[in-house]
């Protein structure tokens, strides 16, 4: 097998196909401020007692 | 064919059958529903700066005592008029206008939903206009909000209210920037996004964490002042309060990266030496940067200590790190861009080559050398929960912020200003000499003023937000008046800053009432880069064949003031106390 059977040189590079899914990586990080600021966050306030 | 609203003329550029021009600068095919909206931000935003701009006068006279302008009841009120006008209406404003330069602009789009963002702009002025009445307004028992309204302090509700509304008309406004981009991505499913609109969609997401956070924190204390509900806990209040108090200053700091992109490539012929390496960068901020926000709370008690230090430090370090790739790619961009271009000789040429007689570029060059040496890593040392014990609720903590807003994110917005005023208003700089000097006054008053900001805070303690310090305090173990010289110099930079502020402004207004019209592309030559842009696009001149060893240098340069930096506010830490004396 040729190193051009294998890797085309047309094919995209999967690191590129990832950075042009702007959806999925903005929801990616909207997930991951909700749980390490936004979760965390509400567990630490909240587990205080009140009074 | 102008509209019969339209007139001073502001709005009648020529257009073809479907709408479209060639930006003879850029080279962008420009829709006139595009065009029309950035102008009516980017003038909304002039004003904004404007009425914050008065504010910063008495603000700036009050602090320094030897004036002492303001009593306490004014100074507050007066102080919050500064900061929601300018950190951001001003802000806000600009940056819808470059989600839509950065959006449909930049791919060639019309503006979808014009009405949509029609409404959004209408939305957000009578929320800015509501917030300003209701701060003016503003009498006892309510307390003026500055622009850390904590929950439990008295403030009217109806400020509450106006500040929803104009996060709302900003979600609006915003939408149909997202609607381009949905249609971009599904017409050209395979295609990558240029890097400017890369850019405007890290900072368009950036904006949706920190506006529903805003509404989040807003809209209960809103009902907890109306007496709808009985209470909100203070510590939620503020765990909030900063996704949206921290979170606009990171859009306009990855708004601002953007535009950095964007003028150095159009005005210097900069090219971006690594795509991926910048689109990466991009993304450290896309996840990192907002949590960032936890460094406000490092002194408070209700979180957890590992909540702290993960969020202000190993996980905001991602963030520093894209800032550090951006300010290696930026200034690689532009040499190597140069040197391409036979601009570039030495180790330097291609920075003193540099057209520095361009407002454009040395307010763009200013914002990255200002931000970069005062704001960025101060906003490092305040980052890190022991130091942050040396800076926190001190004037330092208000000179970093006018470091990074005012140093970085309003310079590189007033040269994106200049820039529009040639190119979309179609109109000359109504002095070209004083356009020149505008951003080395601005940038050089205003440097001393974030420094003097700096010192009294870190070496003395003075704290924000108050009137009075050096006056009030001597005679007490806590005296003050060591500051005073400290001080004075602050007075006198911070006068001479407000003064170039006023210089922008009239340059700015006075082109687009009295400059002269401008006819072809000879109007605008002297805004393209040596060869034009269509150099950067050869394929058999790739821009990293260029070395980059000047950028190498300036690099090793900050390398060592960080350092120096770090070092020096560790050891002021350590002078904090002398334990067992």
């Amino acid at each position: 097998m040729t190193p051009d059977d294998s890797t085309p040189t047309d094919e995209v590079p999967v690191m590129q196909r990832l950075y042009d899914r702007i959806w999925l990586l903005a929801a990616a990080a909207l997930a991951f401020f909700a749980i390490s600021y936004v979760g965390w966050g509400w567990a630490d306030v909240f587990s205080v007692p009140a009074g | 064919m102008a509209h019969s609203y339209d007139v001073l003329g502001l709005f009648d550029n020529e257009y073809d059958d479907e709408g479209f021009r060639t930006c003879s600068v850029t080279g962008l095919r420009i829709h006139h529903t595009v065009e029309n909206h950035v102008k009516l931000f980017g003038l909304t935003a002039v004003v904004a700066l404007l009425v914050g701009g008065i504010f910063a006068f008495t603000v700036a006279t009050t602090r320094w005592e030897a004036i002492g302008l303001l009593g306490p009841d004014a100074f507050y009120t007066h102080l919050s008029m500064h900061a929601w006008n300018l950190l951001i209406f001003w802000m806000v404003f600009t940056e819808v206008a470059i989600l839509y330069v950065g959006g449909p602009m930049v791919l060639g789009r019309r503006l979808p939903w014009t009405k949509v963002a029609t409404a959004g702009w209408v939305t957000m002025v009578a929320g800015a206009v509501a917030v300003n009445y209701t701060i003016w307004t503003t009498s006892a028992p309510n307390e003026a909000p500055l622009l850390t309204a904590y929950v439990p302090m008295p403030v009217s509700p109806w400020f509450y209210a106006a500040a929803s509304l104009f996060i709302v008309g900003t979600v609006v406004a915003a939408l149909p920037f997202f609607v381009t981009m949905w249609h971009e991505k599904r017409e050209n499913p395979g295609k990558t996004l240029p890097l400017v609109a890369f850019g405007a969609f890290v900072t368009s997401i950036i904006a949706v964490e920190a506006l529903v956070g805003g509404l989040v924190a807003f809209v209960p204390a809103m009902l907890w002042r109306f007496e709808i509900i009985e209470w909100v806990d203070a510590a939620w209040y503020r765990q909030m309060y900063w996704i949206v108090g921290h979170g606009t200053q990171q859009i306009n700091l990855v708004a601002m990266i953007t535009v950095w992109y964007f003028l150095t490539h159009v005005v210097a012929g900069a090219e971006v030496v690594s795509e991926k390496v910048s689109r990466t960068a991009f993304i450290l901020y896309l996840f990192f940067i907002n949590l960032g926000a936890a460094h406000h709370l490092l002194s408070d008690p209700a979180v957890s200590t590992g909540w702290r230090i993960w969020n202000t430090s190993y996980a905001f370090y991602g963030a520093t790190f894209a800032s550090l790739i951006h300010a290696f790619a930026i200034p690689a961009g532009i040499e190597a861009g140069r040197r391409k271009r036979g601009t570039g000789g030495g180790l330097f040429g291609w920075l003193t080559s540099a057209p520095w007689g361009n407002p454009v570029f040395s307010s763009t060059i200013f914002s990255i050398i200002l931000f970069g040496f005062l704001g960025g890593t101060t906003g490092v040392m305040m980052g890190q929960l022991q130091l942050n014990m040396t800076w926190h609720n001190t004037f330092a903590t208000v000179g970093h912020f006018h470091a990074t807003v005012v140093l970085g994110t309003t310079i590189a917005f007033m040269g994106l200003i200049f820039f529009l005023i040639r190119t979309m208003f179609g109109r000359q700089w109504l002095s070209t000499r004083l356009a020149s000097a505008q951003p080395f006054l601005y940038a050089g008053a205003m440097g001393v003023a974030v420094l003097m900001m700096m010192y009294v805070g870190i070496l003395y303690g003075v704290p924000r937000r108050t009137v009075e310090v050096v006056e009030t305090i001597p005679g007490t173990e806590f005296s003050l008046s060591a500051a005073s010289p400290l001080f004075a110099i602050f007075g006198v930079f911070a006068l001479l800053a407000i003064a170039a502020g006023v210089l922008f402004v009239l340059l700015a207004v006075g082109s687009l009432l009295f400059g002269k019209r401008i006819d072809g592309r000879d109007g605008v030559s002297d805004l393209v880069a040596d060869g034009g842009l269509a150099m950067a696009e050869d394929p058999d001149d790739p821009v990293h064949a260029y070395e980059m060893r000047g950028t190498f240098v300036l690099c090793l340069v900050f390398l060592a003031a960080f350092v120096i930096t770090y070092l020096l506010n560790w050891y002021l830490l350590t002078q904090l106390w002398s334990i067992g004396a």
